[in-house]
């Protein structure tokens, strides 16, 4: 992977001199929002679903999708600003402040997580490996946080929590390997060229 | 700005054995994960009635109780009877218990072991 200009450069960037072409940075930010806004859509009509009657906060985490498909389509730092984002705007739109403080940490350590893997076993291991491992730390870490932040001993869903990460990771993670697959040079090669 | 990654991302397979892998051991540290939860000695407590007097242990402190007509033994997170001198020995036969509201009885030494338990499993879940 080539060294890049850190998405914190992009979203925080002032009007002048960026390094890159102007018409790169603005389509890699549209592409940075556009994964932000889907995985808030998806969310929401996730969040009005039925969750889980034995894992109270699992969801399948379909959103999850656009940290990871960023991960692989733009880079690591844009897959920072994706997560960040995601739970940001996340928490603003419904999730709250208690929320923000699980999501937050739960989001950079998975992330983290995936892009070691990337970076180290990638190819052995496939898309959907690495994001069912990423998944599994994004539940076993929401639930310490919680646990941690309100006291109360939470650690019983932490094995519950932990399954259903292993196998919505899998899922979504094979969901973004099949998309990155079937996506044409067309489509990506003006956001990444 | 990513072309490499994409490419090898494309010409990569859906799953490999490093998965399973991967899998076969998450799988494996969610049971023992699940197995230190499920026997944890909360806040669970060993009732034992003798001709109507109580005496409570806790059920997650191991104990091996001498009793005149027979022994009880509290041994992670299981009790059970053993050296009955009852004729029936429906105590002995009742095995192990470990949930709360199990019970050991023994009739005719008018003789009544019970699990109480805050910490019910079942009870934590439902009442999420
Ligand atoms: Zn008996």
């Amino acid at each position: 992977m080539k060294k890049l200009p850190l998405s914190k450069s992009v979203c925080m960037k002032p009007a002048g001199a960026p390094k890159r072409g102007e018409r790169n940075d603005t389509r890699r930010l549209t592409a940075i929002a556009f994964l932000v806004a889907v995985a808030l859509v998806v969310s929401l009509i996730e969040s009005a679903l039925p969750s889980f009657p034995l894992a109270p906060g699992a969801k399948l985490g379909l959103s999850n999708i656009a940290p990871l498909f960023a991960l692989i389509m733009l880079g690591v730092g844009d897959a920072y600003a994706v997560m960040i984002l995601k739970c940001l705007l996340g928490a603003t739109l419904g999730g709250g402040l208690t929320g923000l403080m699980y999501s937050v940490p739960s989001g950079l350590v998975s992330l983290t997580v995936e892009i070691v893997l990337m970076k180290l076993v990638f190819d052995k291991m496939s898309v959907a490996g690495i994001s069912l491992v990423g998944a599994v730390a994004f539940n076993a870490m929401q639930v310490l946080m919680a646990s941690a932040i309100t006291g109360v001993d939470l650690v019983i869903l932490l094995p519950i929590l932990m399954a259903a990460g292993l196998l919505a990771g899998a899922f979504t993670g094979l969901l973004t390997y099949y998309i990155v697959k079937k996506l044409p040079y067309s489509v990506y090669g003006s956001a990444v060229g | 700005m990513n072309l490499e990654t994409v490419k090898r991302v494309k010409k990569s397979k859906p799953f490999t054995v490093i998965d399973a892998v991967i899998v076969a051991v998450l799988a494996a540290l969610i049971g023992v994960i699940s197995w230190l939860v499920f026997r944890a000695p909360s806040a669970e407590t060993v009732v034992i009635t003798e001709n109507g007097v109580s005496h409570e242990y806790s059920l997650g402190k191991n104990a091996e109780i001498k009793l005149e007509h027979m022994t009880v033994h509290i041994k992670d997170g299981y009790v059970w009877v053993t050296d009955s001198d009852c004729r029936d020995g429906t105590c002995e036969h009742t095995g192990k218990i470990s949930r709360a509201g199990q019970s050991i009885v023994c009739l005719p030494n008018n003789f009544v072991i019970t699990i109480n338990g805050k910490g019910d499993l079942d009870w934590e879940l439902g009442r999420q």
